[in-house]
C-alpha cells in the first residue's frame, strides 16, 4: 500500500497498548519528519468515549485505546498509526501476540468506519517476526510505503533504536534512590502498569507503603526463559515473559511478595492464573496476588487490597 | 484401552466411530447437562469461556465411569482453544483422578507417538495401523455425512410439521440409528431408514418459514445445552434454521478437509478479508464471512453466539456492527456463559422473530437495506 505525504503530514499516535512497549515507533516518525501528534494521557473521559464505542466484555486497555484513537480523531491528523504486530521474537523461538493485537487495525476499522477514502488513513504497519525483524520492516516500510530517502531512513532508525534503549534501560531502573523495606515485584503487561489512570497509581501507591517496586523488565530474557522450562508451551510472547518471570522471582529470596497486576477481560490470564496456582504456588512459599482491575474499580477497594497485602507481607516477615 | 474424551455437540457419533475403529473402547459420558457444567464451573479458571467449563464437567462424568486414558488436542495458536486439554488435565491430575492423558499435536512426533500406541493396542506392524487409520478415516466420514443428511433434513423438516415434534423424534431416533452403525454396510441400511422415516411425515403445504443462519463460537453452535437448543426453538417459532458449521465438517478441519463444497468456507473467508485480515482463533473470520453469505443467500436473520469473555469473538463482535452497517442484514448476539438464563435469551429471540417477520410482510419476502 502507498502512502502520499510530505513533511506536514500529521501522524497520530495513540498513546496505549503496545507504544508502552516499543518507543521506537513514535521516535522513527519524528526522525522522518512528520508531525507526530499524540493523544494526552488516559483521563476518566477518553475511557468513558472507549467503554461507550466497544463491546461490553472487551478488555479495558483496548477500550482506553479506542477512547484515544476517538481523541485523536478531534484533532484533525492525516494518518493514524496503529500497528498490527503478528509475531515477536524471543530468544527460544517466534511467538503470537494477543488476538486483540493483532486484529487491532481492523477493529479500529470497524468502530470508526475509516476506509481508503476517508481522512485520517490509518497507517498500518504490518510486523511479523518470523518473516523479518521489526527494525528491518521499519525500514522497508518508509522507504517502499512512505516513499522516504535511504539517507533519512538510516538516520531515523538508528537514532529510534538507540531511543528505545534508552526508554527499556528507564523502564528497568528504578527511579529514585530511597531506601526502602520491602520489595514487591509487580507482574504484568507494560500498558496496564505504566499507564497512571489505569492503574490507579499502583506504583506510586506502593511507593507511599514504603515497598520498592520492581518490574519484569529488570529480569534478563534469558533467566525468563530458563524459569519457563517445567510449563507446557505458551504461545503467547509478552505472556511466556509474565509467566516466567513470576516464575524467577520466586527464586529470588530479596523478593518479598509477587502482584500480577491484570485487567478484568484479558484472555490469557485465565489460562495463566490457573498455571501459577497450580505449578507455582505448590513449590514455594512466596506470597502470590492476583489483582484484577476493570472501569468500575473504585480506588478504596484497590487501596484496601493493596494495603492487606503489604500488611500481611510485614507480619509475615 | 478405555478411552474418553469431551462433548461436542454429537461429534462423539463421528469421533467415537473414529476411535473405535482404531482399535480402542470409548466411553462416552453422558451428554452434557445444568450439573455437570456446575461441576466443571467449579474447578475451572474464573474468567476462561464456557466452553472449558462444560468440557471439564464432561471429562470429570468420564473419569467417574472409569477411563484408562483422555484424549485431547493442543495447538499453539491465539486462541485459548490450544491450551483446553492440557489444562484439563492438568486440573483433573491435581484433583486426584489417575488417567494417562493423550494429547495430539500437528508436530511429527506426536503422531509417531500416537501411531505406536495403536500399535500397541492392536499388537500389529505400521501398514496395518495406516490401513487401520484409513479405514478409521473412512467410516467416520461416512458416519458424519449421514449424520449431516438427517440434521438438514430435521431442520427443513421442524418448521414445517403438522403435528408437533414429529422432527424431533425423528432426530433423536435416527441419531441412534447411526451410533449403532459400526460398519460400510450397516450404515448403507440406516441411510435407507432415515429416509423412509422422513417419507411418512405430514408437512404443511405453502408455507415459506423465515430462514435463519447460526454462526458464532463452535462449541457454542453445536451444542444444545448452552444454545438452549435454539433449532428446536426457532423451528417451533415457525423458522428454519441453518448452521454455518456441522458436526462433520468441524471433525474434517483437522485433516484440512471440508473447506471447499458447497458450503463454501474458503469463499466466506475470501469475502471476510477486508473486514478482518488474519484469522485469530475460534470463528473470527467464518463469522464475518458466513454473515455475508447469508446475505447473499437471502437469509432473514442472522444469531450469533459468544461464549463470555472470548477474545476471537469479541473482535468478530465488534466488526459484525459494522458490516451489519453496510449490508443491512439483521442480527442479534447472544453473550452466553453459565449464569446465563433461558427465559431472558428466549424474550429475546422472539422479539427479534417478531421484528423479522413484520419486516417480511412490510415488504413482501424482499429485504432492502
Amino acid at each position: 500500500m502507498k502512502y502520499s505525504t510530505n513533511n506536514y503530514t500529521k501522524i497520530g499516535f495513540a498513546h496505549g497498548l503496545l507504544s508502552y512497549r516499543y518507543y521506537l515507533w513514535k521516535e522513527f516518525f519524528k526522525q522522518l519528519g512528520f508531525m507526530v501528534i499524540e493523544s494526552a494521557r488516559t483521563t476518566t473521559s477518553i475511557m468513558k468515549k472507549g467503554i461507550s464505542l466497544t463491546v461490553d466484555d472487551t478488555c479495558m486497555p483496548v477500550k482506553a485505546f479506542i477512547g484515544h484513537v476517538d481523541e485523536l480523531l478531534s484533532k484533525d491528523i492525516d494518518y493514524l498509526f496503529v500497528p498490527r504486530v503478528l509475531t515477536i521474537r524471543r530468544i527460544s523461538g517466534y511467538y503470537y501476540t494477543c488476538p486483540k493485537i493483532i486484529a487491532l487495525p481492523d477493529v479500529v476499522r470497524a468502530i470508526f468506519n475509516l476506509s481508503e477514502n476517508t481522512t485520517p488513513k490509518i497507517l498500518e504497519m504490518e510486523i511479523d517476526e518470523r518473516k523479518e525483524r521489526m527494525e528491518s520492516r521499519m525500514i522497508y516500510f518508509a522507504r517502499k510505503d512512505l516513499r522516504k530517502g535511504k539517507r533519512d531512513v538510516k538516520n531515523a532508525i538508528s537514532v529510534a533504536i538507540k531511543k528505545q534503549r534508552e526508554y527499556e534501560k528507564m523502564l528497568s531502573m528504578k527511579d529514585d534512590h530511597r531506601n526502602y523495606n520491602l520489595k514487591i515485584a509487580v507482574v504484568g503487561h507494560p500498558y496496564l502498569i505504566f499507564d497512571d489512570y489505569l492503574s490507579i497509581g499502583l506504583i506510586r501507591k506502593l511507593n507511599e507503603l514504603d515497598v520498592e517496586v520492581i518490574t519484569q523488565f529488570i529480569v534478563p530474557e534469558k533467566e525468563i526463559e530458563k524459569s519457563m522450562e517445567g510449563f507446557f508451551e505458551i504461545s503467547w510472547g509478552y505472556e511466556r515473559e509474565i509467566l516466567g518471570s513470576i516464575s524467577y522471582f520466586t527464586n529470588i529470596p530479596a523478593v518479598d511478595g509477587i502482584i500480577y497486576f491484570t485487567s478484568f477481560g484479558c484472555g490469557p490470564f485465565a489460562v495463566l492464573s490457573e498455571l501459577v496456582i497450580r505449578e507455582i504456588k505448590n513449590k514455594s512459599s512466596k506470597p502470590i496476588m492476583f489483582l484484577m482491575i476493570d472501569e468500575l474499580t473504585g480506588e478504596t477497594g484497590f487501596i484496601t487490597r493493596i494495603e492487606s497485602f503489604v500488611d500481611m507481607i510485614r507480619a509475615q516477615k | 484401552m478405555r478411552v474418553g474424551f469431551p462433548h461436542i455437540g454429537y461429534v462423539y457419533v463421528i469421533f467415537g466411530a473414529f476411535m473405535r475403529a482404531l482399535g480402542l473402547t470409548t466411553v462416552i459420558p453422558p451428554r452434557p447437562s445444568y450439573n455437570s457444567l456446575i461441576e466443571g464451573v467449579k474447578h475451572a479458571p474464573e474468567q476462561i469461556c464456557v466452553p472449558f467449563k462444560a468440557n471439564l464437567g464432561c471429562l470429570i462424568q468420564a473419569l467417574k465411569m472409569g477411563v484408562d486414558a483422555l484424549v485431547g488436542v493442543h495447538g499453539d495458536w491465539t486462541c485459548r482453544f490450544g491450551y483446553y486439554s492440557k489444562l484439563h488435565h492438568l486440573i483433573l491430575h491435581d484433583l486426584g483422578y489417575e488417567f494417562e492423558s493423550i494429547i495430539i499435536e500437528g508436530t511429527k512426533e506426536s503422531i509417531k507417538n500416537i501411531a505406536e500406541r495403536i500399535k500397541e493396542v492392536n499388537r500389529c506392524g505400521l501398514t496395518k495401523v495406516v490401513w487401520l487409520f484409513l479405514r478409521a478415516f473412512q467410516l467416520a466420514n461416512k458416519k458424519g455425512e449421514l449424520l449431516e443428511r438427517l440434521q438438514e433434513k430435521t431442520r427443513w423438516l421442524r418448521p414445517r410439521e403438522e403435528t408437533k415434534g414429529a422432527a424431533e423424534s425423528i432426530f433423536n431416533k435416527g441419531i441412534e440409528i447411526i451410533d449403532k452403525a459400526e460398519s460400510f454396510s450397516s450404515l448403507r441400511v440406516a441411510k435407507k431408514k432415515i429416509d423412509r422415516m422422513f417419507e411418512g411425515v405430514d408437512v404443511k403445504e405453502g408455507f415459506e418459514p423465515l430462514k435463519i443462519m447460526v454462526l458464532g463460537e463452535v462449541y457454542l453452535v453445536l451444542e444444545p445445552l448452552l444454545n438452549f437448543n435454539i433449532e428446536n426453538k426457532l423451528g417451533e417459532m415457525g423458522a428454519e434454521v441453518s448452521y454455518f458449521i456441522s458436526e462433520h465438517r468441524w471433525f474434517l478441519h483437522p485433516f484440512k478437509l471440508g473447506k471447499r463444497g458447497r458450503y463454501r468456507e474458503n469463499h466466506a473467508h475470501k469475502l471476510a478479508t477486508p473486514y478482518l485480515k488474519y484469522n485469530v482463533g475460534g470463528e473470527d473470520k467464518n463469522t464475518i464471512g458466513y454473515y455475508l453469505i447469508a446475505k447473499q443467500r437471502g437469509y432473514d436473520g442472522v444469531v450469533h453466539f459468544k461464549p463470555f469473555t472470548c477474545m476471537a469473538e469479541i473482535i468478530a463482535k465488534t466488526i459484525l456492527y459494522r458490516v451489519a452497517d453496510e449490508h443491512g442484514l439483521p442480527f442479534i448476539s447472544f453473550t452466553v456463559d453459565e449464569h446465563t438464563a433461558e427465559e431472558g435469551l428466549l424474550t429475546r429471540l422472539e422479539a427479534f422473530i417478531d421484528m423479522l417477520s413484520e419486516k417480511r410482510k412490510k415488504y413482501g419476502g424482499i429485504f432492502r437495506n
